[in-house]
């Protein structure tokens, strides 16, 4: 894919470059989670596959296609996907599927246990104050517990209940960002 | 904003893989160009793995989440990430952690302690084997839920990844058992398995009769202890008159120990049968 297929890109899915871009992020994540959830272990790639078979199309979509270029990228991902089902279905290689890493991966889990939970730690403590303490008392509670909570905690924030489930997520998810950065990047861990 | 409960019950079906290609293609539209329900499902996704980790799922969902949620490694490491965040909120955890140090000890408290545990007489004696018995039953009853490295459901998790069809197949050791069946008539000494120092991965064989199961299961467990894992959906071989089963272990959760592997056939009525039972005996 070139500069000008993925400027072109952006400009099909919003005049806006910003919007555009994270229009682009959006789709590419979902797509991720869904090769992923679909079981493929190498989602990131094929994700990647999606928006290379599309790019080199926008000078055309952006004449004729109507609708939500959203869903131009899912049927793309579709073919992908029937493309590997059908290696799969004749026993073809299929090096995109395997674990990344071998068993030294294995001898390292402990020690990136070990790190995964300084890393969970030094996360907390960037959140700001209301977060942690939010995210921490909602994980302590049993099930029965935290739907009671949710309700308590709701009323008392003035928010709906889904409101707060979606609070809570967006913390846990930034949290979870945070620590697989972590993981990656902060030596100091390692 | 859309109503979570509402979408729950299918949203969870997609996520352990029970809905049919339409059902599946009707949730991936809507989470490419809904974002209201995309936030919707990514919070029913977070609230599965903590139904698994909290042990509440069925045994139907939980197969179905082991086999395949966790098939892919990045919702594997989603769900480790919540095992740890799990454990750090467990009581008295966090205190210490994230909100700096703990407040000491009132020093009436503690100095009453003291004085019990150091006094004179009956009653510090008394009291000492009352804590000390009470340590001991904390770390038994710790024991037989730990089973040794880290929760069961992870452990589970790690085994089912290890043995799937898409894991790659390198062991840095193999190891051939035979079953007995039963452990009364067996005769024959414990068979004893030797693992290096820096052996990563133990493939242990079974030979099995040649039965029409669906698919098989096995559990590990300490001989008269805990259990370390649990795998279902194994994949077996055909060989000659028999098949052959193929475990990975990672060779961390085999400590100096005797073992005992059971493994199960399921029939396509999803009925269990017992068609190996093999002891061993590992040293390091």
């Amino acid at each position: 894919m070139t500069q000008g297929d993925f400027d072109r890109l952006l400009g099909w899915l919003d005049a806006d470059r910003e919007l555009a871009a994270r229009k682009y992020e959006e789709i590419h994540a979902s797509l991720v989670k869904i090769f992923s959830w679909r079981g493929y272990h190498d989602a990131e790639e094929l994700a990647d596959e999606v928006v290379n078979r599309v790019a080199p199309k926008v000078r055309e979509l952006a004449v004729d296609y109507v609708g939500d270029p959203s869903l131009y990228f899912y049927g793309v991902a579709k073919k992908i996907l029937l493309e590997c089902e059908r290696r799969e279905q004749h026993q073809l290689p299929r090096p995109e599927m395997r674990v990344a890493g071998g068993p030294s991966e294995n001898a390292d889990e402990d020690d990136v246990g070990a790190r995964r939970r300084k890393c969970l730690q030094r996360c907390l403590r960037k959140l700001d104050s209301e977060d942690r303490e939010l995210i921490l008392s909602y994980y302590k509670k049993s099930r029965q517990a935290k739907i009671d909570y949710r309700k308590a905690l709701a009323e008392e924030l003035g928010v709906g209940t889904n409101a707060l489930r979606v609070r809570v997520h967006r913390i846990r998810a930034a949290l979870k960002s945070c620590v697989k950065k972590c993981l990656n990047t902060d030596p100091a861990v390692k | 904003m859309i109503d979570i409960d509402k979408e729950q019950a299918v949203v969870r079906q997609y996520l352990l893989r029970r809905l049919d290609e339409e059902g599946q293609r009707h949730v991936e539209e809507r989470f490419l160009t809904d974002s209201d329900f995309r936030e919707a499902v990514l919070v029913i996704e977070d609230e599965l793995i903590e139904d698994y980790l909290a042990g509440l799922l069925d045994d139907d969902e939980q197969e179905s989440f082991i086999n395949h949620y966790m098939s892919a490694p990045r919702q594997l490491e989603e769900v480790r990430l919540s095992q740890v965040l799990r454990e750090h909120t467990a009581p008295g955890q966090e205190e210490e952690d994230v909100q700096g140090p703990p407040e000491p000890v009132a020093t009436g408290g503690k100095h009453k302690i003291l004085s019990l545990l150091l006094g004179r007489g009956r009653l510090p004696v008394f009291a000492t084997v009352v804590i000390l018995l009470a340590v001991l039953a904390a770390s038994w009853s710790l024991i037989g839920k730990l089973g040794g490295d880290g929760p069961k459901a992870v452990r589970n998790a790690e085994v089912a990844e290890l043995n799937s069809a898409n894991s790659a197949g390198e062991s840095d050791l193999t190891v051939r058992l035979t079953s007995s069946q039963s452990r009364a008539t067996q005769q024959a000494p414990v068979p004893k398995v030797s693992i290096a120092g820096g052996a990563n991965v133990v493939q242990v064989v079974v030979n099995l009769p040649r039965r029409p199961y669906q698919r098989y299961e096995a559990t590990l467990r300490e001989n008269d202890g805990p259990e370390v894992f649990t795998v279902s959906s194994l994949h077996v071989e055909d060989a000659g008159e028999g098949r052959l089963l193929k475990l990975r272990i990672p060779a961390r959760f085999l400590k100096p120990e005797d073992y005992i592997l059971n493994v199960r056939g399921v029939s396509d009525a999803g009925q269990h049968e017992d068609v190996a039972e093999c002891f061993f005996r590992v040293v390091k």
